[in-house]
């Protein structure tokens, strides 16, 4: 931990209130395009059943960094360290590895499942990869995640397209919890869902790491959701780190002027449009 | 927006999706074909080789010989009946053949992308660009006349034709957000082509064989035509048309224009099942996107 995120206390309360090592830790995290830096020595850590928020605009580096840990970008350099042990090579067993201990939720729920597939043999069958069992064992657990998400059988024998946008990301959530991953990165989960159905799948995310202790890694540009869903929170701008701490302490008194523009954006009583394009205009002159 | 707008496009689609006139007489008459095809022994009235010099060239509408009789008076009917046999069943080989050809290279150049790519895609553009009928001859000069040849290099020329679709379908597929998916979840990159990119690209690759088999067809009755395909006592359309050579010159074409005919109405309607296939793929695929 570099730049001093007070992690340790309040996120060890969750699990039990013993101090435990971090699940996840990220440590001088660069990715570069070219010559175009998207992430830009980036480290935070995550302690077992807390919940991370990165914030930020687009362009501003979160979902790089949320592919990253997903493995589905290479970091150009620093370190990921899950469960004590540094993320490195490209093996059948090393990707195994990877994908048990992290999972990860993405934006458009209806592209994230085979179009032909029915939800239940969706979830299945990363079951099948990772926790070898006989047909009807996995038919049962499928029935247990399903309920466990708040998804009806009837659902579960439904294609994609038959399922509305939350009962999809109800899906998406219950094919990775199949997998018991200890980290969840959750990329935009929310944001292409209605406020009514968000709310829902916020609680159900809540619900669902206070039952299983599992953390998140809760990538939005939305304030709202990040400080409904998340502990700690970093704020991203530039593929760097601007600020970090509490999340609620964050969102009350923004000590970099970037999170104060950002808490401006959001329309409110008394809004001025006007100020918050000064405001970024000197920003950018920084 | 995902909510409401899909239920709205699937609900309008299927009001489109009545299979038009015309698809519908098109595979009846397929399906006659290849039913006459399979029963000839049981239906055709005489032997297809069963000459008789007394009743050459019999018009059509002759008690006994409802379509007449060829030069040597053997049954065109019974011909045409055996004749599908061959007749279909050598292009089918060359759409099966073909696919799993233009599968294979269609999803390496897909998965591999890059320089693997524009090597196969390249390839796959000469061979497409050389005449399947030319170079199907040249194998036949080397071999032989016979239908194995044949049917192998119309396969390898056919199979850009193929492959190019399975390549262009594949790359849109495995954009999908899905595909990240299993990777995320830890699956192989085979797997997910197999298994979840493969299915998903079939209903073209269909379609696209389907189109194929019209061409192999007339492929294949140009090569019998010329003498380079079925080797007599054996009978396919082309060959029929080939053998009705000096008939038509003396006045009575029929033996030659019936087996034409044939060869005709099968292609048409191959080709209306082909486009009618690929036309609702793009279909579902405009909604599901």
């Amino acid at each position: 931990m570099t730049a001093g995120v007070p992690t340790t206390a309040d996120d060890a309360v969750t699990t039990d209130g013993a101090v435990d090592t971090p699940v996840l830790s990220v440590t001088s995290l660069v990715k570069t395009f070219g010559r175009f830096t998207a992430v830009d020595d980036v480290s935070f850590e995550l302690m077992p059943g807390a919940s991370l928020g990165i914030v930020g605009e687009s362009g501003s580096g979160k979902t790089t960094t949320a592919r990253i840990l997903a493995g589905l970008e290479q970091p150009t350099s620093g370190t990921v360290t899950l469960d004590g042990e540094v993320v490195e090579g490209h093996s059948r067993r090393a990707r195994l590895r990877h994908a048990r201990r992290i999972q990860m939720i993405f934006q458009d729920p209806y592209g994230s499942f085979d179009p032909r597939q029915t939800i239940a043999q969706s979830i299945a069958e990363p079951l099948r990869l990772h926790a070898p069992g006989s047909r009807k064992e996995h038919r049962a657990r499928v029935g247990e995640l399903l309920d466990q998400v708040g998804l009806s059988g009837r659902a579960g024998e439904s294609l994609p397209r038959d399922l509305s946008g939350g009962q999809r990301q109800r899906a998406a959530i219950a094919r990775a919890l199949g997998i018991a991953p200890r980290v969840l990165v959750l990329d935009e989960a929310v944001a292409a869902l209605d406020v009514s159905i968000q709310a829902q799948i916020l609680t159900l995310l809540d619900e669902l790491r206070r039952e299983t202790g599992i953390s998140y890694v809760f990538v939005s540009h939305d304030l709202a959701v990040v400080r409904y869903i998340t502990d700690t929170a970093i704020v991203m701008r530039h593929g760097r780190v601007v600020e970090r701490g509490e999340t609620e302490r964050i969102l009350r008194s923004p000590q970099h002027p970037y999170t104060r523009l950002l808490l401006d954006s959001i329309p409110s009583p008394g809004w001025d449009l006007d100020r918050v394009a000064q405001d970024r205009r000197a920003l950018d002159l920084r | 927006m995902t909510l409401t707008i899909p239920a709205l496009r699937a609900r309008s689609a299927k009001r489109r999706r009545r299979r038009p006139f015309t698809v519908s007489l098109a595979v009846a008459f397929l399906i006659l074909v290849a039913v006459t095809g399979l029963l000839a022994p049981v239906l055709a009235p005489h032997p297809p080789d069963a000459t008789s010099l007394l009743n050459s060239l019999l018009p059509p509408g002759t008690e006994g010989h409802w379509l007449g009789t060829d030069s040597t008076g053997r049954d065109v009917l019974s011909r045409i009946m055996y004749g599908a046999r061959l007749s279909l069943l050598a292009p089918l080989g060359v759409v099966l053949l073909s696919g799993v050809l233009g599968i294979a290279v269609g999803l390496l150049a897909a998965r591999a992308g890059g320089w693997a790519d524009a090597v196969i895609s390249r390839g796959m553009d000469i061979v497409f660009a050389f005449p399947s009928l030319l170079l199907a001859m040249l194998v036949v000069a080397v071999s032989g006349p016979g239908l194995t040849a044949p049917i192998c290099a119309l396969a390898v020329s056919y199979t850009p034709f193929v492959g190019r679709v399975v390549r262009s379908v594949a790359i849109q597929e495995g954009a999908r957000p899905y595909m990240e998916s299993y990777r995320v979840m830890g699956f192989g990159e085979l797997w997910v082509t197999l298994r979840h990119l493969l299915p998903n690209v079939m209903p073209v690759l269909i379609a696209q064989s389907t189109l194929a088999f019209g061409y192999a067809l007339v492929d294949l009755a140009s090569l019998s035509y010329l003498g380079l395909g079925v080797r007599p006592p054996d009978a396919d359309w082309g060959s029929m048309i080939s053998q009705a050579r000096s008939a038509i010159l003396q006045g009575e074409p029929w033996s030659g224009l019936l087996p034409g005919l044939v060869v005709l109405l099968t292609v048409v309607s191959v080709n209306v099942l082909g486009e009618h296939l690929g036309g609702s793929i793009g279909r579902k695929q405009s909604e599901g996107a």
